[in-house]
């Protein structure tokens, strides 16, 4: 690192930092209140939880997308596998020989396990009237997934690369299929009829929380191994 | 000050920190974290600055949601990315920056 790079980094993030104060003091009044015009709408929306509702019912175009940003990070990952002339995909699970074995890990694997798994459905459930919903759900059984990659599988459960392709997309898939199905309908991309707008937001809820946690363990576990070499 | 608005300063100090620690360093790790900060200092900036005196708005809170969503998928995958270049060319920087 250089003399002048340093110096001018500073300088650069300096003049950052006093734009954003003065920018934050000098604050424009907001136009119209989101706030309240959520809170309105509420009753329509077939959930009574205001971020729920804005997730997959008023701006639920952004959580389409958004889940097809992790379908792609999480292809462009397994492109970038260590032989990519192979039609093999990495598996989730380590191997036997890679496994941290200690006794310790697998007692809290077992123990954590089932809490996780329930946790996980918990904050699905929740996300319908509460804080909570498909993304902490999926983070939640995500991170179970690296416990259990990290660990070892003591139960014998593998997946296979098809289940796994399969849980990969279907959060997309059937978000896609649900919202383009209102248009056979006759109604916009998206947008649920009241009565069942429940139902709906609930089981693309469930898929969403299973293709995040493919997702993410997914891009865990492709990492290329640099560990027999120090960055 | 309410303490949204002092929420709203601390993001963008984090962001103009984080900025100046990006152009800094050019080991890519440094850069990855150093963007992440930048990015948690925009979701403090933007959920601080659109709460302050009405409370909490529940539309910048699930834009920050998916923005934490994304940024996490995008940090993994620059992870990987970053990884193979390693593993590619023994460099943990790109070329570059190794001759500026």
């Amino acid at each position: 690192m250089t003399r002048a790079r340093t110096l001018s980094a500073g300088l650069l993030s300096a003049g950052v930092a006093v734009t954003l104060a003065l920018a934050i003091r000098d604050r424009p009044r907001a136009g119209i209140d989101l706030a309240a015009t959520v809170r309105n709408a509420i009753p329509d929306s077939g959930v009574e939880h205001d971020i729920t509702a804005v997730l997959l019912q008023f701006r639920s175009y952004d959580t389409l997308l958004e889940i097809a940003v992790l379908l792609v990070a999480a292809v462009v990952a397994l492109a970038l596998r260590d032989e990519p002339s192979s039609r093999t995909v990495p598996p989730l699970e380590t191997a036997e020989d890679e496994a941290i074995n200690t006794p310790l890990l697998a007692a809290l694997q077992r123990l954590l396990l089932p809490v996780m798994l329930v946790t996980a459905v918990y904050l699905l459930w929740a996300g319908a009237f509460q804080p909570g919903g498909a993304f902490q759900a999926g983070a939640v059984l995500a991170a179970l997934g690296v416990l259990w990659r990290v660990a070892g599988s003591p139960l014998g459960v593998t997946i296979s690369a098809a289940w796994r392709r399969g849980a990969l997309v279907i959060g997309f898939a059937v978000f896609l299929a649900a919202g383009s199905a209102m248009l056979l309908l006759g109604r916009p991309l998206l947008n649920w009829p009241a009565e069942w707008a429940k139902i709906i937001i609930i089981a693309i809820e469930f898929v969403l929380m299973l293709s995040i946690a493919v997702s993410l363990l997914g891009l865990f576990a492709s990492s290329p191994n640099a560990a027999d070499q120090q960055p | 000050m309410s303490i949204d608005l002092w929420y709203a300063m601390i993001g963008g100090l984090l962001f103009a920190l984080a900025f100046g620690a990006f152009m800094a360093h050019t080991h890519l790790l440094r850069r990855l974290l150093a963007f992440n900060i930048m990015g948690t200092g925009c979701f403090l900036l933007l959920v601080g600055l659109s709460q302050h005196g009405r409370g909490p708005d529940p539309v910048p809170q699930a834009l920050v949601l998916t923005g934490i969503v994304v940024a996490v998928a995008s940090t993994a995958l620059a992870l990987v990315l970053l990884r193979r270049w390693f593993a590619a060319t023994g460099q943990t920087t790109l070329p570059e920056d190794t001759h500026a």
